[in-house]
């Protein structure tokens, strides 16, 4: 924290990885001032890649992925509820409850959030998922363990191909929907890709490239795609 | 307590699998599996196994935000 204020009031809006790690930070490095950390869900920070590895395999609960924290924070935690706005002017974040969190210096970390289905009705079908969030890596996980016929997943980024392992591993079956030549052609490229579509074919992955899926179909229930 | 592995330093030593078995296993030939939450019998083989690892990819401490709950 060199040259900058020790004391006065940060906000951080975004509670997890990178809001804790950051206010781990400011504390190492000297700041005493209040801190208080705004985060949308009402867990405490948890690690995301465990809720497509070991949470879909039912080897961890999807609640038991909360982060160690590298020392004390002596922070204000205000959780499950979401940020909704910004006052630049007078230095508020605004929350959905209404409340307003006054700030000297802000630090916006919300992170990404699961691209949604398009199509919300056809989103929102009983069956249908997307994986960014324990409460959802839960869900699905207990929508595995009940023995689906088959999984369809649509993408074949890196969540993608660790839910279709997962799936196999469970010994379901699994097609997986790729718009791309191969799965993870926009991460590792094409050599890699196709190295990645042949191993997920031996491993019996009902891979299809090029393939875009247009509607999921189904009535209060997804039967199909 | 509680554990988590930067993924993205881990090489597949598995000094960590091989101090603390309970906690960390090998997934395959290369990644690794664990348990977010040590079990309290086990919090001096997780120590241990965050001292071995060749390249200091495990952090253990407090549940962070506990009281936040």
């Amino acid at each position: 924290m060199h040259g900058e204020p020790r004391d006065g009031r940060i906000v951080i809006v975004g509670a997890s990885l990178t809001g804790l790690r950051a206010a781990e930070k400011l504390r190492e490095e000297g700041f005493s001032g209040s801190l208080t950390l705004v985060g949308e869900e009402p867990q405490p920070p948890y690690d995301r890649p465990p809720l497509s590895k070991q949470v879909l395999l039912g080897k961890v609960s999807a609640d038991h992925t909360g982060l160690p924290q590298r020392r004390e924070l002596d922070a204000q935690w205000k959780l499950g509820v979401r940020a909704t706005g910004l006052d630049p002017i007078e230095k508020r974040v605004l929350l959905a409850d209404g409340a307003e969190v006054p700030f000297d210096r802000l630090l916006i970390a919300t992170g990404t959030r699961a691209r949604p289905w398009p199509h919300p009705a056809e989103g929102a079908l009983d069956g249908a998922f997307t994986l960014r969030t324990s409460d959802e890596a839960r869900r699905l996980a207990e929508h595995l363990d009940a023995g689906p016929r088959r999984v369809l997943v649509i993408g074949a980024g890196f969540t993608g191909s660790e839910i279709a392992s997962a799936c196999r591993e469970r010994g379901l079956a699994v097609t997986v929907a790729e718009r791309g030549p191969a799965p993870l052609v926009g991460a590792l490229g094409g050599t890699l890709g196709a190295l990645a579509a042949k191993l997920q074919r031996t491993h019996g992955v009902d891979l299809r490239c090029g393939v875009t899926v247009t509607a999921l179909e189904g009535d209060g229930r997804l039967t199909g795609a | 307590m509680n554990v988590v592995v930067d993924l993205n330093r881990c090489q597949g030593y598995a000094q960590c699998a091989f101090l603390a078995p309970e906690v960390f296993m090998m997934h395959g030939e290369e990644s690794l599996l664990y348990h977010p939450v040590v079990p309290d019998g086990q919090l001096e083989q997780v120590r241990r196994a965050a001292v071995a690892c060749p390249v200091q990819a495990i952090v253990m401490g407090e549940e962070a935000g506990a009281g936040a709950r």
